[in-house]
């Protein structure tokens, strides 16, 4: 082939600039640590890590979402625990009013401690969790338990002291792609009947009925302990499911990172490695373009 | 006696011409549509030998300069670098398309779907926060503008390239036109006989620049003409060139026609820079948007039906969250934007969070009438064995509301007793309740899934719709670059061939410079010796 000089400063020049795109490449992915920045350089590995980014973002909000569930069950079984104190002080004193030796005056001042006992059940039942009520069912704005303003113990049909004025409606919180936990329990199905007893046990004290009357509630405030422990049970199971699905999470996140940093992350010795290669290759290019240019027979004829 | 110097001379007159195109070809090294030239030489006609039977050579002189051209090779680089022009444009109008979408990144539409997916799972646990809530219409104005500024850009982009077509199609005018002055010159010269070499070059150093723009068919004729055709229309004939004009056609879409005698005729190029900008324009943009429209159209839908079955902060049902977008996805990406009454100020507390129904599979409700808010309600829905529902519907205080059999998917009226309709949906037990309960987000969750969960289009969530458009983009454009390059490659290859044969190389003009100075030495020195020797002769005879 006939070589002229433009045709090699032409060859000499397109080496240089593929030499240089090479350098700026490599120096890119040094810079960004990554394999691409935009579609074309790797359509499947962008697509691939798009999605896995959807991944951790979903996942890493689950893991917000559950903690959020889990303050409210947490806080839930908190008050549960507070109320099954109330309710075997309650037990104590029941089994001991039962004794016929007390005389009136005695189950009066058992009657005070009972009341207080009460109250501080309706309290815990109006529990909050920063300004939602936990157990007013999906009306997290209406507080649960408040008194019947018609009570009147002597009236069967009025004699109920407290009204509960949530709904039974079920609060469900999304904590992964294919789970939905209901978190809340309502203050009907938990409290009521407690407070009821409660106050019947009271008002019964209070009017100095015999101990066989008051030995009757014995059975009526461990059935609600029953109840009460079934309900942390019930709500304890619900903790470790969260447990062990955020754990999982914690899994999928790991992995899901390690998976993606494989697959968008350079290998920085190779990239290194790549860098100084090409480097060495352009600094050649550009001696050896030196040389090409210079020597002509110009250069010889005097 | 003379004829030593008539000789001596016609070689200084010719090597000095030859001297003089190497001085040509050496300051035209650079010039990259510069055939090198050559002068023929040839010896004069003989004369006959006085009283001899043989010839007496007389001399040499120039008989043509030539240029040094492959027109093969040349042919195959102006095909190939149609293909290359078109491939360039492709490969920028791909580079511009990959830009605009911005993916991967922290500020493209993904990120804006993830975002929103997020206020959309916080407000499932928060559903009564001001502050959450507030942050569910940010995102979806981040998300719809994210929608629209795609759109715009590929619309700006799209005006942009047919102001490209307008450009380009003056400067084919321009080119053409002065493709028709130079057939003029050069027949004229032709026809007296000159070689104007300078001016062929010059000729087809523009028919070259043309091929690039625009895939042309040219023939150089007996007279030396170079005629040009354009999907079988003229373009240049002789010393005439038949205008290429615009045609007006959709929006940025406009078309090319040439004018022959007044008449336009649509024209069609194969290849070519214009060719690569229009199916930029009308293919590649189009398509893109089409799939984008159908993404927010198909979204947008599915998210407003979730909306209005799910109910407000005041208990409000059949909000918008995204405006209507109409009947079909033209353009959807273009109107897509969150409704008037979520985007007014207060506009947050119409989110609707809730809805009716614990879980929407079994049942969903719809207030037609007004409900008693105290009341919630139970539905135990079971299959009677024959395709068909028996359902019981208990209020509250557990007393029934409603009883029957009916099909799945179908409506119970209980208007008249309860204010309300219901939709049975599939079997199951679950509470309905239309109370203003500011603590259900159920519908949050339930919404958040249109974007990750429901397979609202090709069998495929949004999230995978929007990553195989981003994956099609990828591929399109990984192919205009290879292709762009391999043409290019193929372009350079030709040319070094082409250069090598018609290129200058200074070494070459260098040694010739030699010879024809030695030769003219020579024949300085042959006309110094006749001297001598006639000077002799006149010695002679004094």
């Amino acid at each position: 082939m006939r070589i002229t000089d433009s045709m090699m400063v032409g060859n000499m020049l397109e080496n240089l600039t593929n030499n240089k795109e090479r350098l700026n490449t490599l120096n890119q992915q040094l810079s960004s640590g990554k394999k691409f920045s935009k579609p074309s350089d790797d359509p499947i590995k962008v697509t691939t890590s798009m999605s896995f980014s959807n991944q951790i973002n979903n996942y890493e909000q689950y893991q917000k979402d559950i903690n959020n569930a889990k303050s409210w069950l947490e806080t839930t079984e908190n008050t549960l625990s507070d109320s099954t104190e109330v309710m075997q002080r309650a037990n104590e004193l029941a089994l001991y009013g039962a004794n016929d030796t007390l005389n009136q005056e005695d189950r009066k001042n058992m009657a005070e401690e009972v009341k207080q006992l009460r109250d501080e059940m309706i309290s815990i039942a109006n529990s909050k969790l920063g300004s939602d009520y936990l157990f007013s069912g999906q009306a997290t704005g209406e507080k649960p338990i408040s008194l019947n303003p018609n009570y009147d113990y002597s009236d069967p049909a009025e004699d109920h002291y407290v009204e509960y004025n949530g709904d039974k409606n079920k609060i469900k919180r999304k904590i992964s792609d294919d789970n939905k936990l209901t978190v809340n329990l309502n203050a009907e199905d938990v409290f009521k009947e407690n407070i009821e007893t409660l106050n019947k046990m009271y008002e019964d004290l209070k009017n100095g009925e015999d101990g066989e009357q008051i030995a009757s509630y014995v059975k009526d405030i461990q059935d609600g302990m029953d109840k009460s422990f079934g309900y942390r049970a019930e709500i304890g199971a619900k903790i470790n499911r969260m447990d062990l699905i955020e754990n999982r999470i914690d899994d999928d996140i790991f992995n899901i990172k390690k998976l993606n940093s494989k697959n968008e992350d350079v290998d920085l010795a190779e990239v290194v490695t790549d860098l100084k290669m090409s480097e060495n290759v352009y600094r050649a290019s550009l001696s050896s373009a030196g040389r090409i240019i210079q020597p002509s027979l110009v250069d010889f004829i005097k | 006696m003379f004829d030593g110097i008539h000789i001596g001379l016609s070689s200084l007159q010719t090597q000095k011409k030859s001297i003089e195109t190497t001085g040509h070809n050496i300051a035209n090294a650079n010039n990259e549509n510069y055939s090198r030239q050559r002068t023929i030489q040839t010896a004069k006609q003989p004369n006959l030998v006085p009283g001899s039977d043989f010839m007496m050579g007389s001399g040499v002189k120039v008989e043509d300069i030539q240029r040094i051209q492959d027109q093969f090779i040349n042919q195959q680089v102006r095909e190939e670098s149609q293909e290359s022009g078109y491939w360039n444009q492709i490969q920028q109008g791909m580079e511009r398309i990959e830009y605009i979408f911005n993916e991967p990144s922290d500020s493209g539409l993904q990120s804006a779907f993830e975002s929103f997916w997020n206020s959309l799972q916080d407000l499932n646990s928060n559903p009564n926060d001001t502050a959450t809530r507030a942050a569910v219409k940010n995102q979806g104005l981040v998300l719809a503008k994210s929608f629209r500024n795609i759109n715009e850009q590929m619309m700006d982009y799209k005006r942009a390239l047919n102001n490209d077509v307008e450009k380009t199609v003056s400067e084919i005018n321009s080119i053409t036109d002065r493709i028709s002055r130079y057939n003029k010159q050069i027949t004229t010269a032709l026809a007296s006989n000159n070689t104007p070499n300078d001016l062929l070059d010059k000729r087809e150093a523009l028919y070259n620049e043309l091929n690039e723009l625009i895939s042309v068919k040219g023939s150089v004729d007996k007279v030396g003409n170079l005629n040009i055709t354009v999907d079988g229309k003229k373009l240049v004939s002789k010393f005439d060139t038949n205008e290429l004009k615009i045609s007006a056609n959709g929006t940025y879409e406009d078309n090319i026609a040439i004018d022959i005698n007044g008449t336009e005729i649509g024209v069609e190029p194969d290849s070519g820079e214009i060719k690569g900008i229009m199916d930029v324009r009308d293919n590649e943009i189009p398509s893109y948007l089409e799939t984008l429209d159908q993404i927010a159209y198909n979204f947008a839908d599915e998210f407003n039906e979730k909306h209005r079955s799910g109910f407000d902060l005041d208990g409000n049902t059949g909000q918008n969250f995204f405006t209507d977008l109409g009947a079909d996805d033209e353009g959807a990406s273009r109107k897509i934007e969150i409704h008037s009454a979520i985007e007014a100020d207060g506009g947050i507390s119409k989110i609707a969070a809730g809805n009716f129904s614990e879980d929407s599979s079994v049942v969903t409700g719809e207030i037609t009438g007004t409900v008693d808010t105290d009341e919630y309600y139970t539905a135990k829905i079971t299959d009677d064995g024959s395709g068909n529902f028996d359902y019981e519907i208990f209020k509250s205080d557990g007393t029934i509301a409603g009883s029957g059999n009916q099909a799945p998917d179908t409506t119970v009226d209980l208007t008249g007793s309860e204010g309300f309709e219901l939709t049975l949906n599939g079997t199951g037990e679950t509470n309905v309740n239309f109370n203003k309960n500011e603590g259900n987000g159920n519908n949050a969750s339930s919404l958040a899934e249109v974007i990750n969960q429901d397979e609202v289009l090709n069998d495929a969530t949004v999230q995978d719709n929007y990553q195989a458009l981003i994956s099609t983009i990828g591929v399109n454009a990984q192919r205009a670059d290879q292709m762009k390059e391999s043409q290019g490659d193929l372009v350079r290859q030709l040319g070094n061939i082409k250069e090598s044969i018609s290129g200058v190389s200074l070494d070459e003009e260098m040694a010739n410079m030699i010879k024809y100075q030695q030769a003219y030495n020579a024949a300085a020195k042959l006309i110094t010796k006749s001297d001598e020797m006639l000077e002799t002769l006149i010695g002679m005879v004094r």
